[in-house]
């Protein structure tokens, strides 16, 4: 009955067989639900616009350019205050920050927050899992190549040979009962620049999930955190081109959600001398920059930590393990030829532009 | 006798009801242009429409910014590194152009042009 009252031609159709009342009350009720109607349309688009209408917002921490994107009226502030506080923990150059405290009193015990502690003590798992190559005792040698510094050279060898006594995980020690860290040589240090964005996004997916936020992304350069899934299906995520990492080009695009993502390149950081490039990821074995024959490799994971150690061991590991680490890890590589190689599970999620061929690891 | 017993005045009335309904749609819809965010230290220090925007010149933070042909990049910086000069002009949605020694980024929104959500690397 109501439906048919709704098509306004019935009401005429009807009015033969109505009196003058009846029919003014039939017209007002019709006009009245096709309002009801649209209002409730409009609400509803509004409301479902809304959840998916992203909120934007961007901040300068752990060194670098953060930017989250929350959908559903969420607030970011909360995100931001996390990362400057794990920030002040983690990072080697802030002082009084826990890495900073016990860098400085290399020999001593050191007593850390929970979130540093719960971070290193994973620390020589990383590097077991690597062959010794993932180490966050590398602090000694980053400091001495000072890549990003004001003119970063090749330093002497004795200088490295000195530099690289002091590198070794196994001189990296954790006491559980007072939650203590302690670096057994003077000099030792940690930089945890290869796994604490990657952390950081972990405990902020932590905190919004048990937010209730069920879609986001979080962008932290080299690493990503995808929260959920967009209305069209899955998120497009551009690797970035190795060969003009500036200019906004990118290798490839890949379908993701829900996981987190993490890109090691040679690209990021580096300088030139005598025509080499010296790049920003040092071989605790060598004291070099990792000789490797990939520029950039991008791993897909479920946790931020863990994607961020995979794609800098794949990368340092190079070709020569690439395809037991493409079978064992979601991985996408990319060579100085502009050959990319993927795990099977992502080469189905993995559209390349134009320059970049597939390529077989060998 | 009531004005809405009449035939035509409801067809008006729906008419009416029905059009500011689709012109609402169609504005939701849209009606979405490509803005720039600049950003400094965290904070969005200014909005530009990229789609009405007059080409102009003007600094943030040791970071000269410059609007052309509807499009936004950075063309000089005070940082040692010039990064953010390489990024080129931006005209995509999800693109950026960020200078971490100065704290300054631009990044785009909206245009439903985007190629990528967001970029890794």
């Amino acid at each position: 009955m109501l439906s048919a009252r709704l098509r306004a031609g019935n009401i005429f159709e009807e009015r033969g067989h109505m009196s003058e009342k009846a029919r003014k009350a039939y017209t007002f009720i019709g006009i009245g639900l096709l309002i009801c109607v649209l209002l409730a349309l409009m609400f509803l688009y509004h409301r479902n616009r809304q959840a998916n209408t992203p909120v934007q917002s961007a901040d300068f921490v752990m060194d670098t350019f953060v930017s989250q994107t929350l959908y559903g009226q969420a607030d970011p502030q909360p995100g931001y205050d996390l990362l400057h506080a794990l920030e002040g923990k983690l990072s080697m150059q802030l002082e009084g920050s826990d890495i900073a405290r016990v860098n400085a009193g290399a020999g001593e015990w050191v007593p850390v927050s929970e979130e540093t502690f719960d971070l290193l003590s994973r620390c020589p798992d990383y590097a077991a899992l690597s062959g010794g190559a993932f180490d966050v005792t590398i602090a000694p040698l980053t400091g001495l190549w000072d890549i990003g510094g004001e003119a970063p050279a090749v330093p002497a060898q004795g200088e490295i040979d000195a530099a690289l006594k002091k590198v070794g995980i196994a001189g990296l020690e954790l006491r559980e009962a007072d939650r203590s860290v302690r670096l057994t040589k003077p000099g030792m240090g940690i930089d945890l620049g290869g796994i604490a964005k990657g952390y950081a996004l972990d405990l902020l997916a932590d905190l919004y999930e048990g937010a209730g936020i069920t879609r986001a992304l979080v962008n932290m350069g080299s690493s990503i955190w995808l929260c959920g899934a967009p209305p069209k299906g899955e998120y497009t995520v551009a690797i970035r081109d190795p060969f003009e990492p500036q200019g906004g080009g990118y290798a490839g695009v890949l379908a993701l959600s829900s996981c987190f993502i993490s890109t090691s390149g040679t690209y990021e950081r580096y300088f030139e001398q005598g025509g080499v490039r010296y790049h920003h990821i040092f071989d605790p074995a060598t004291g070099y920059p990792a000789q490797t024959d990939l520029v950039s490799v991008t791993v897909v994971a479920d946790s931020g930590e863990l994607s961020e150690v995979l794609s800098t061991m794949i990368l340092m590991e190079g070709k020569a393990r690439l395809s037991e680490n493409l079978a064992r890890y979601d991985a996408v590589a990319i060579d100085g030829t502009g050959a990319v190689y993927a795990s099977d599970t992502l080469a189905g999620k993995l559209t390349l532009s134009e320059g970049f061929e597939p390529g077989v690891a060998p | 006798m009531s004005p809405f017993a009449k035939k035509g005045d409801i067809w008006i009335v729906g008419a009416i009801v029905l059009t500011a309904f689709l012109i609402w749609l169609f504005y939701d819809q849209f009606g979405s242009a490509a803005y720039a965010d600049i950003y400094e230290d965290g904070a969005v220090v200014r909005t530009i429409d990229l789609s009405k925007a007059q080409n102009e010149t003007f600094t943030v933070n040791g970071v000269t910014i410059q609007v052309k042909d509807h499009t936004i990049g950075i063309i000089d910086s005070t940082c040692p590194d010039k990064l953010c000069v390489h990024a080129g002009f931006l005209s995509k949605q999800n693109q950026s152009a960020i200078c971490l020694p100065n704290r300054v980024a631009i990044r785009l929104r909206g245009g439903g042009d985007a190629e990528y959500d967001t970029i890794v690397g």
